[in-house]
């Protein structure tokens, strides 16, 4: 019976394909397949950008806790781990690779102990370099300055004064700034900064 | 007769909550069933298929309320993505509502962030900051036309005004765009009138100065 309805729709399937009708059916955004597929591809670029700014988020996270060493709790480790290894298999059940420092980064925080993990400069570093914003550039910024690279630290937080997101932000990086100006001995400037 | 209707009432508040716990039920148990089980890439697909979460609105109240102008139907798919990215770490808790409204709040706050940035493709504010008109998203290029505007000042116009704090956003918008009277205006803020106009003014001079940069069409 499945044999005898083939060969009768045979000739009809032969005409259709010649007509490419799918293609025309797809072209044609009947049943939506058209709108759809354009559509998605959209959504999926913002869910990279999501999945990127997660893992910016992570690794900024992950450069505080190296900052402070041996002052973290093992609540916190324990947390932030779970954080990474929730992060990484996201990243590969949506099949998405960031690059090959930053896998070598978040395996190092999953499987070692914080004394080995990156630096926290590198953590921010590559924080920045996957997100820059806010978060990041902090990170950035206090790593630097635990370096005792003050004049660096405190470029970022003249950059971020100068685009403030808010009154906040302005009022965090302005305490910031102040600090580090202090430690280069740049006390007029911040009393100006301050009483501005 | 009386207790007759007394008990018809009762009876109709009774099915009507019974109706609305239904409802709710049944909204919670869809949501799980969308949110589970998937990767987000799956989770995103479901999501796509006919806004099955209800995502455009709670993305046009969101937009509201933190009164940002943003592309709003990127913004959708920003919060599709969001809800998609973090459903494997839903657990049932908050309830679905209040868990969505929070995803949607994230994403649209963290959109904002990145066009302050400079961060992303075709933000409202970031073709005004690169000169691209053909990166503009079209309904800013038709609203532009509309307005005799010259669409990338518009961008920044609506750049500077996402770079305004809240209340001066707000405020902007209730009085502005949606004319409303200053005194509700400011009730509704939670604000003083006096402040409540302070604020659309720095609004409004934020958004004037942005459109004198790129001069009317």
């Amino acid at each position: 019976m499945l044999r005898e309805l083939a060969r009768e729709l045979a000739p009809e399937l032969r005409r259709l394909a010649k007509l490419e009708a799918h293609r025309e059916i797809v072209r044609s955004d009947l049943l939506g397949v058209g709108v759809h597929a354009p559509r998605l591809a959209r959504a999926h670029a913002e869910l990279v950008a999501v999945h990127i700014a997660e893992v910016s988020l992570t690794l900024s996270a992950a450069a505080r806790l190296a900052l402070r060493g041996q002052d973290v709790q093992a609540e916190e480790l324990s947390e932030l781990r779970a954080r990474i290894d929730e992060v990484r298999r996201m990243l590969e059940l949506d099949g998405l690779a960031l690059g090959a420092e930053v896998a070598a980064a978040l395996a190092s925080l999953a499987r070692q102990p914080l004394a080995q993990w990156p630096c926290a400069l590198e953590l921010a570093s590559l924080s920045v370099a996957l997100r820059p914003n806010a978060h990041s550039r902090a990170a950035l910024a206090a790593a630097l300055a635990a370096r005792g690279e003050w004049r660096s630290a405190a470029a970022i937080a003249l950059a971020a004064l100068s685009r403030p997101r808010s009154a906040a932000a302005r009022r965090r990086w302005l305490g910031r700034l102040c600090r580090w100006l202090e430690r280069l001995g740049e006390h007029e400037r911040v009393a100006r900064l301050r009483s501005a | 007769m009386a207790s007759t209707s007394r008990a018809l009432e009762s009876e109709s508040t009774r099915l009507e909550h019974a109706q609305r716990a239904g409802a709710a039920d049944l909204g919670r148990r869809t949501a799980r069933a969308l949110l589970s089980g998937a990767t987000p890439r799956e989770v995103l697909a479901r999501l796509m298929a006919g806004d099955p979460l209800g995502l455009r609105a709670r993305v046009a109240a969101a937009l509201a309320n933190e009164a940002l102008f943003l592309d709003s139907d990127r913004a959708l798919l920003r919060a599709s993505a969001h809800v998609a990215r973090f459903a494997p770490r839903y657990r049932g808790q908050p309830e679905p509502e209040a868990w969505l409204a929070a995803r949607v709040l994230a994403a649209v706050r963290e959109l904002a962030d990145e066009e302050h940035e400079g961060v992303g493709r075709e933000g409202v504010g970031q073709a005004a900051g690169v000169g691209q008109e053909a990166a503009l998203p079209a309904p800013l290029c038709e609203l532009a036309a509309k307005l005799k505007l010259d669409p990338l000042a518009l961008a920044r116009a609506c750049a500077a005004l996402n770079a305004c704090e809240r209340v001066e956003r707000r405020a902007f918008r209730a009085l502005v765009i949606e004319a409303r009277e200053l005194d509700v205006a400011a009730r509704d803020i939670g604000s003083t009138p006096s402040e409540t106009g302070r604020a659309a003014r720095r609004a409004i001079d934020a958004a004037l100065g942005a459109l004198e940069r790129g001069g009317a069409a």
